[in-house]
């Protein structure tokens, strides 16, 4: 079964998984940047939640109808409605449920590093990346490969995938300690 | 408007400053109304030119602004370009407020630069907290190479300011 199809079928059968992802992106001279980790979890429609642990914490939620970005260095929560760009981001392509073509071209890629790759390619060119290559294993995402518009390569490893679970509301609920600077934005 | 500006390759990798972080701004309007920018950057200097990258939380780009001497280039993932004679005013044009560029060139380092100064204080010899161009501007966790934190406030007529950035490596 093609990359595509793999993807295509796990949109459509995977309503709601958990897992852990590390993440590390490379610039146009090849440095690399220290690799974060974390953790993740989606229901669709609309709920994702991307949190990174390591080396610092960050958190980006979404509940279907806000989206929450929140950095206890910064001391800040920013609040704002979900709007159509949710559609066009790199997580839509796994997280989200719309019509996955029609925000993004599919197109199967060779196979490499024991995967099956396939690349998403956004059809708005303000999307603000380039493009997405996603490498498959039995049916289930395992690399992204996030391409932006200046060069530089994210490279994001999924691991310890669950699927078989029913997530709970306050996975996507998030109230954060007192005296945070909380700015809900139009 | 400016010539394009030449792409320079850095030069010598000792000449070179580089900081990566996240920085939040955040604005309260007098009419109570309320704003903010979370995101990452890299700060990327060596004599010739400055490249700042403002990222999102995945680590794409989401807009590259160049500085040199002859000026300034805002570059934009869809490939738009925006010119100005200071990174000030295109950060301006980017977010809609004035993000004192210039000034970090010298804060980033844990040094306050030929601007007028006031109220300076130092701890170990090293800047912590001074006024400069309206923002009180405080410094700390230094390491090697500057501060790791950085808090910029500055109160307008009808506008509070407050950035707050936080250098990773």
């Amino acid at each position: 079964q093609s990359a595509t199809d793999q993807l295509r079928q796990f949109v459509q059968e995977v309503r709601s998984a958990t897992g852990k992802f590390t993440q590390h992106t490379m610039d146009t001279q090849g440095q690399a940047r220290p690799e974060q980790a974390g953790e993740f979890a989606f229901q669709r429609p609309g709920k994702f939640k991307w949190q990174v642990l390591k080396p610092y914490e960050q958190l980006v939620l979404s509940d279907g109808k806000q989206l929450y970005q929140y950095d206890p260095d910064l001391n800040q929560l920013t609040q704002r409605r979900v709007d159509q760009a949710i559609g066009t981001s790199p997580a839509a392509i796994l997280f989200g449920s719309g019509q996955l073509e029609q925000s993004f071209h599919l197109s199967d890629r060779p196979e490499q590093d024991g995967l099956l790759w396939l690349r998403a390619t956004p059809k708005s060119k303000d999307a603000g990346f380039d493009y997405m290559d996603i490498g498959f294993q039995a049916g289930t995402p395992v690399q992204l490969v996030l391409l932006d518009a200046f060069g530089q390569q994210t490279r994001i490893t999924l691991s310890q995938l669950q699927t078989k679970v029913d997530l709970t509301a306050d996975m996507f609920t998030f109230t954060p300690p007192a005296d945070v600077d909380v700015v809900t934005l139009p | 408007c400016a010539a394009p500006l030449p792409v320079t390759t850095p030069t010598a990798q000792d000449e070179q400053f580089i900081r990566s972080g996240r920085f939040a701004l955040a604005v309260d309007n007098a009419d109570g109304s309320r704003d903010a920018v979370q995101g990452g950057f890299q700060w990327q200097e060596n004599p010739q030119r400055l490249q700042l990258d403002l990222t999102n939380p995945m680590g794409t780009v989401l807009a590259r602004v160049e500085a040199s001497a002859t000026g300034a280039i805002l570059r934009y993932p869809n490939g738009q370009t925006e010119y100005a004679t200071s990174p000030d005013a295109l950060v301006e044009q980017l977010f809609g407020y004035a993000i004192p560029v210039e000034g970090m060139r010298d804060w980033l380092r844990g040094q306050t630069g030929s601007r007028p100064t006031t109220d300076l204080a130092l701890q170990q010899q090293q800047p912590s907290y001074f006024v400069q161009d309206g923002w009180r501007v405080r410094l700390q966790r230094y390491d090697a190479l500057g501060p790791k934190l950085l808090q910029m406030h500055r109160h307008q007529a009808q506008q509070n300011l407050s950035v707050r950035i936080v250098v990773d490596y």
